[in-house]
């Protein structure tokens, strides 16, 4: 399987290229007053307009908005969301057999790539963000 | 003659009487002695041609001994041998003549070369007895009996006395000599002088010009380094968006990698351009990175040449003052030079 390399603040993270829809720079962003505080805003995309989420909660601790300028757009229960990131890295090909959960509740799986361990973002994850 | 050697000094051995000693005044001076002293004088080169006219010379020698060739050739060789003796000596030496008169010879020299001889006497301490001027008669060919009385007619003084008229010809002639070639050797000196600082004068005048050429070429040359700076920022800048397009590029390399994969095996064709397209985008990322590096390094290049620049600019602006400044003491010298060339050379 494929899987996309993006990073956040400055560590690495892995998605399954087939649950991304495709990316972009975070450019024109519309900010909504009194909202979650995951949700950074509203972009327009392909027509569609996406609620473009903080990636903070993700990693377990706080970056500068400022920071994140890239996005990658998914889609989670039929919506599509914006995943704000530092930046996006690559796509790279890794054995399904090579991921590996860290935990008994499969909660959290990890992919080893080039002797890095990579955090996979997973169902458990996605269904977290928003 | 005035003759200079190679090396610029006076050629002594081409010197003669008439260059050191204005032969008016010596003539005056000499016929002056003559007449105070009743010694008769004549001044000639070290050739032992006159250079004067003869100072109260006596009938004895003018209206006889001289007048045939004989006793005019006997006269001559007399004269020659003691002004080589005069010579030898250096000092005055007082003879008895062929004729039997008391004569003397003084040397005129400069720096202990021969000028020529001031010659004098045809006077008598002693009479030598008529025998003696009648014989010196028939062997010059002169008639014997006015050559005699010629004789009694001839000034009788003490030898003391010749010999001290000898010592003041000597000693005046020597420093009329030595004063007249001291005067031609300042004389060139000075012009010497003068010649030299006109000559640097003008040198130094060039360097100033020159001098004010390398601080205004330094001028241009620091406006130049800052034009380096200004086009190295440029290509900063280009390089700036170089980068962006090299990020534009990677993420439709990795939006087209997406698309690949999304297509599943049917993609995979695409999946290698896409591939392509991002290893296009870092590549061209790096180059702009290496670029940037070179940039950077020719800004450090420029600053460290701007203040080299900078702190020859202050030196080459010092140098053109202090050149500035000699230049006007060597005018001065130069007007110095020039009066007292001008001096020296009025005689």
């Amino acid at each position: 399987m494929q899987v996309l390399i993006f990073i956040i603040k400055d560590k690495e993270y892995a998605i399954e290229i087939n649950r991304v829809d495709t990316i972009e720079k975070l450019e024109a962003m519309t900010y909504i007053p009194k909202s979650d505080k995951e949700i950074m805003g509203l972009i327009s995309s392909r027509g569609h307009v996406i609620t473009v989420i903080d990636t903070s909660k993700l990693v377990m601790h706080k970056v500068d908005q400022e920071e994140l300028k890239k996005l990658i757009i998914i889609t989670v229960r039929g919506e599509k969301i914006a995943l704000a990131v530092t930046d996006i890295e690559d796509v790279i090909d890794v054995d399904e057999q090579g991921v590996e959960f860290v935990d008994n509740a499969r909660a959290v799986s990890v992919i080893n790539i080039n002797e890095r361990v990579v955090m996979l973002l997973n169902e458990n994850q996605l269904d977290k963000i928003y | 003659m005035i003759k200079m050697l190679r090396n610029g000094n006076l050629d002594i051995e081409a010197l003669e009487i008439k260059d050191v000693i204005d032969i008016k005044t010596l003539q005056m001076f000499q016929d002056n002695f003559a007449i105070g002293m009743n010694i008769a004088s004549v001044t000639v080169d070290k050739n032992g041609t006159p250079v004067t006219e003869e100072s109260s010379y006596t009938k004895f020698c003018m209206d006889f001994t001289h007048s045939t060739k004989v006793g005019d050739d006997r006269c001559a060789e007399s004269h020659r041998k003691a002004g080589e003796v005069a010579a030898q000596t250096g000092k005055p030496y007082v003879f008895t003549c062929h004729a039997g008169l008391i004569d003397f010879a003084a040397p005129i020299m400069v720096e202990g070369h021969l000028l020529g001889t001031i010659l004098g006497g045809q006077i008598l301490t002693s009479d030598p007895g008529e025998e003696k001027f009648r014989k010196t008669a028939i062997e010059i060919g002169v008639d014997p009996e006015g050559y005699v009385n010629a004789s009694k007619e001839v000034y009788k003084t003490e030898e003391k006395n010749v010999t001290a008229a000898a010592e003041v010809l000597y000693i005046v002639t020597n420093a009329l000599s030595k004063t007249g070639y001291e005067q031609l050797r300042l004389s060139h000196m000075s012009q010497e002088l003068s010649e030299n600082v006109t000559q640097i004068a003008a040198t130094m005048e060039e360097l100033t010009a020159s001098s004010v050429e390398v601080t205004s070429n330094q001028h241009s040359l620091s406006e130049e380094i800052l034009n380096v700076k200004k086009v190295s920022n440029e290509i900063n800048s280009i390089l700036d968006s170089i980068k962006s397009i090299a990020d534009e590029t990677k993420m439709l390399g990795l939006n087209a990698a997406i698309e690949a994969a999304r297509v599943g095996e049917a993609g995979r064709g695409f999946g290698v351009v896409a591939t392509e397209i991002r290893t296009l985008s870092m590549n061209s990322k790096d180059t702009a990175i290496k670029i940037e590096e070179l940039t950077k390094s020719i800004e450090v290049s420029v600053d460290s040449t701007i203040k080299t620049s900078n702190a020859t600019l202050l030196t080459t602006e010092q140098q053109t003052a202090a050149i500035e400044e000699a230049t006007a003491s060597i005018m001065e010298m130069t007007i110095l030079a020039d009066n007292l060339n001008s001096m020296t050379n009025t005689k």
